[in-house]
């Protein structure tokens, strides 16, 4: 009768690929961050104003997360920015816990106060997803331009693991933090958390220049820090009695680093061809427009206008006039690439013209594969 | 018997699934799938039945020996027990 999370998505996830049910949704619920990492796009000021004011109303989220639930959605993701800046966001989830959701809130814990465990504990299916930046108060200040927040970061993972409250790390792996990847891991493998690492950053263009290129490694430089860390990975478990723990390190680590390229493929002749977007998940920006993926800004629907159902169809509808990159398709190191249309726009522009970037990470990837 | 408020029986992809809903009433936080026949239980036990009616409804809709079904509805109930889920 009991199952996993795992197992009973392994039930689910097929049949909702095949039929198109909108299984697992995000919110970003504002664009508003207390922090300015140099490589993130979503991170207007904490204070304004007049952004806050556009933000969608609690009652205008819960509305949409009844009608996507009734589409079928299970799997609800809060995202940002921060989501803990929205003075509404208890309210929120507790009216989102009478929907029967899954809810997971990605946050970067420097803005959770003791107070609020409370509240965070009483919702049933709750958890969290933490971004960390560094392992020292300098590196966070370099990269997210805030002093005082890695220890405040730190004693919100403690609070959480007094209370039982479920929680997964992952980091990014950025130009200003990469000599630290293996203090992250180190930091967080003394307490027994798993790290999950984010290896792909897009480029985000503002104003026709791009705001993130700075952070973003060359090609050779991420994959050297990968294997670096993946080495020192492999040897600190060697190092550790539990072998369960062992296992289950590894494991999350890799995960996050492949689960776009291990999902399976339904229809070859379809832009989305690995990914769950497209098929069975959606992502709905600050402003309202659904997407079928956070890194994309087309195609949109707008479900508070249309009602979730009508847009949910209608993106699905667009999705298949996304054009295939047709060399992409035919590439031998498709095995190997992150392509899929999202970052295909993201990186060149286009649906269906190759990028560089990725095209050059795939090949280093093949050539390390063969090595090893 | 009545099953607790506080849970949601809810038909994803094909799936039976009960999710805890609202306020966590019981340590129980996990999830749940039901088969049909457990479908059909809960379904009772969400207005409330006792045992006899239980099993009942089990031979109602399907051809089964006695104890078989007394047996299904003792093992289901005593899942439910169990978690704390019905009182």
């Amino acid at each position: 009768m009991d199952i996993s999370w795992g197992e009973l998505n392994n039930n689910i996830l097929k049949i909702a690929k095949e039929k198109h049910i909108p299984l697992l949704g995000a919110f970003e619920l504002t664009s508003r961050c207390n922090l300015a990492c140099k490589m993130c796009y979503i991170n207007l000021s904490a204070s304004d104003q007049e952004v806050e004011n556009k933000e969608l109303t609690a009652n205008q989220w819960i509305e949409l997360a009844r009608e996507a639930r009734d589409e079928g959605m299970l799997y609800l993701t809060l995202t940002g920015g921060e989501v803990f800046l929205r003075p509404d966001l208890e309210l929120i989830c507790t009216e989102l816990s009478k929907l029967g959701l899954i809810i997971s809130i990605a946050t970067n814990a420097t803005l959770i106060k003791s107070e609020s465990i409370k509240w965070i504990r009483s919702i049933p299916l709750l958890t969290f997803s933490v971004s960390i930046y560094g392992a020292s108060e300098e590196s966070y200040y370099h990269l997210c331009g805030k002093e005082n927040v890695f220890d405040t970061t730190m004693k919100t993972l403690e609070l959480f693991m007094q209370n039982s409250i479920p929680f997964k790390v992952k980091t990014v792996a950025a130009k200003s933090n990469k000599a630290e990847l293996t203090k992250i891991f180190d930091l967080l493998n003394k307490r027994k958390i798993p790290m999950g690492l984010v290896d792909y950053l897009a480029p985000r263009f503002s104003e026709s220049s791009c705001v993130n290129s700075c952070e973003r490694m060359d090609p050779k430089e991420l994959i050297d820090s990968e294997n670096v860390l993946s080495e020192h990975i492999k040897k600190s478990l060697l190092n550790q009695q539990s072998a369960r723990l062992n296992k289950e390190m590894q494991k999350t680590f890799k995960e996050d680093c492949i689960t776009d390229r291990n999902s399976e493929s339904i229809n070859k002749d379809y832009a989305f061809e690995k990914c769950l977007s497209g098929y069975c998940a959606f992502w709905i920006h600050h402003n309202g427009n659904m997407v079928p993926c956070g890194l994309m800004d087309s195609p949109f629907t707008k479900p508070v206008v249309l009602g979730f159902k009508k847009a949910w169809k209608d993106l699905l509808s667009d999705c298949m006039n996304i054009p295939i990159c047709k060399e992409c398709k035919q590439c031998k190191n498709r095995e190997f690439c992150l392509t899929c249309p999202a970052r295909l726009k993201s990186e060149t522009g286009l649906f269906n013209k190759p990028a560089k970037y990725l095209c050059d990470l795939a090949l280093i990837r093949k050539s390390t594969a063969k090595e090893a | 018997m009545k099953i607790k408020d506080g849970f949601m029986l809810r038909e994803i992809a094909g799936n039976w699934v009960v999710v805890p809903i609202g306020q966590r009433v019981v340590d129980f936080n996990g999830l749940m799938t039901l088969n049909e026949s457990g479908v059909l239980l809960w379904k009772k036990l969400e207005h409330g039945a006792s045992r006899e009616e239980l099993i009942s409804s089990i031979l109602d809709e399907y051809d089964v020996e006695t104890a078989i079904a007394e047996n299904d509805v003792d093992e289901f109930v005593n899942g439910l027990k169990d978690k704390e889920i019905i009182v």
